[in-house]
């Protein structure tokens, strides 16, 4: 790849269906950004039809102009949902820690976690000092669902465990750990695809894993399979394994191995994780078997050696509306200094 | 390969020896710390760290360890990595770009992750 030091970019993209913020990639970074909604232009409807932003603003700026069809460009400032250029999406800050000191984690089928601070859905949070309930403490997980003060860990079935948590503490991860358009900064740091924590395994003909954060396997990758001797299923670590179907929404992969008549998965009590446990976890060791848009030639064999670190900027929700298709010019411009 | 700040914990390692008290100088790295029998530690200040990572919330410091042969570069047509630079005066007669750019032929991969492991520990 190559990249000019001073440069004007532009290009389109299209908003999605909820209009979520979305991350571009631009290799030489930005000092200056611009968007314009071609789909809303001569639209009857009052809208933001152009924002710009500045990377000496703080994170979330922007100077926005709304209007309707004929009408005069109407100019404002905002402060948050506008724009934050980022250089090394995998090399961010995590968030402040935030302790819920009477923030439980209930036991459920989709654990759901109290706190005074919430994050969007898709966001990745890291769990700890989950008092009563330190088999998941040190661990991530994805946000499933967000609002009146709790949080869901959908990924997490913590029924089987013998308490709930009644305290907790945590810190949002810098990252989504999906799609580079949607989420926070980045899909994930840095090389693709990451290693998962493992929260079950079926005993079945094919093995099915879940996984605690949203992953990004394919069908054909090769995974090791780790499971150490306090989450159960033993006959199953250090397994060779082929992901042989991937689901999305259950956030669960497939593997070409039975584990029928295996011990159970199971996690730890909370007193066997306090003196110490390294979680169960699926890691990625290579390989790429199949064709995609975005990866046209099979058998690459870079998967885990990939580094899908960018520069670029995250423009805020409230600068889309849904379905739009927006025009944009990124400058990259010489600094001069008086 | 770890971070500096595990210094003070690797020096208390049963068996540790220091680089300095190596034997051989010849062959030592710039980043070796020492070794525990034939594990040789390379510190940096840039090592990886997982924050607020173990179950009370501390920092949990990843020491990778890497057998001989379990990753390799595969330099194909005999080279490695060029940084290229053009001035602007290359990009057109008004000379308004510069610009930088990266090629190689060169592939890293796992030859055996079986080989590779990662000692996870947080500061006593």
């Amino acid at each position: 790849m190559s990249s000019p030091l001073n440069a004007i970019l532009n290009g389109t993209f299209t908003a999605d269906s909820n209009g979520d913020q979305v991350t571009l990639s631009l290799p030489s970074g930005a000092t200056e950004f611009e968007i314009f909604d071609l789909a809303g232009w001569g639209s009857s409807t009052s809208q933001i039809m152009t924002a710009k932003g500045y990377a000496a603003l703080p994170a979330g700026s922007a100077l926005t102009g709304t209007t309707s069809a004929g009408e005069a460009l109407t100019y404002a400032t905002v402060s948050t949902g506008g724009f934050t250029f980022f250089q090394d999406s995998a090399n961010q800050p995590v968030g402040a820690p935030i302790v819920n000191a009477a923030g439980g984690i209930t036991k459920a089928n989709g654990a759901v976690l109290t706190s005074g601070t919430l994050y969007p859905v898709g966001s990745v949070i890291r769990v700890y000092n989950t008092t009563a309930m330190l088999q998941i403490a040190g661990m991530d997980f994805s946000v499933t669902a967000s609002g009146a003060g709790t949080m869901t860990l959908g990924y997490l079935n913590s029924s089987a465990f013998a308490n709930a948590a009644t305290a907790n503490s945590l810190i949002n991860m810098p990252f989504a750990a999906v799609a580079l358009s949607s989420g926070a900064i980045a899909p994930d740091p840095r090389f693709y695809p990451r290693r998962r924590y493992i929260t079950a395994i079926t005993q079945a003909t094919n093995a099915v894993v879940t996984m605690s954060v949203a992953h990004a396997f394919t069908v054909g990758e090769k995974v090791r399979i780790i499971v150490p001797a306090a989450f159960g299923m033993t006959q199953l670590n250090n397994y060779l394994a082929t992901i042989t179907a991937v689901n999305y929404t259950t956030n669960t992969i497939t593997l070409d191995t039975s584990t029928v008549g295996y011990t159970a998965f199971a996690f730890p009590t909370s007193a066997v994780a306090a003196a110490g446990v390294t979680f169960a976890q699926v890691v990625p060791v290579g390989e790429a078997a199949v064709n995609t848009s975005a990866l046209p030639v099979a058998n690459l064999l870079n998967d885990r050696t990939r580094n899908v670190s960018v520069n670029g900027v995250v423009i805020g929700s409230a600068m889309l509306v849904a379905t739009h298709t927006y025009g944009w010019i990124a400058k990259n411009g010489l600094t001069v200094t008086s | 390969m770890g971070h500096t700040d595990m210094i003070g914990q690797i020096d208390q390692v049963q068996g540790f020896i220091q680089k300095w008290n190596y034997p051989n100088q010849q062959s030592t790295l710039e980043a070796e710390w020492g070794t525990v029998a034939n594990i040789r530690f390379l510190l940096s200040s840039i090592g990886s760290i997982s924050p607020n990572a173990s179950l009370l919330g501390n920092n949990v410091y990843n020491l990778f360890t890497a057998g001989r042969e379990s990753y390799c570069a595969i330099e194909q047509d005999g080279y490695s990595a060029s940084f290229i630079y053009r001035p602007p005066i290359y990009d057109g007669p008004l000379a308004l770009n510069a610009s930088c750019g990266w090629k190689m032929a060169e592939t890293p991969r796992l030859l055996n992750d079986e080989w590779i492991f990662n000692m996870r520990c947080t500061l006593a």
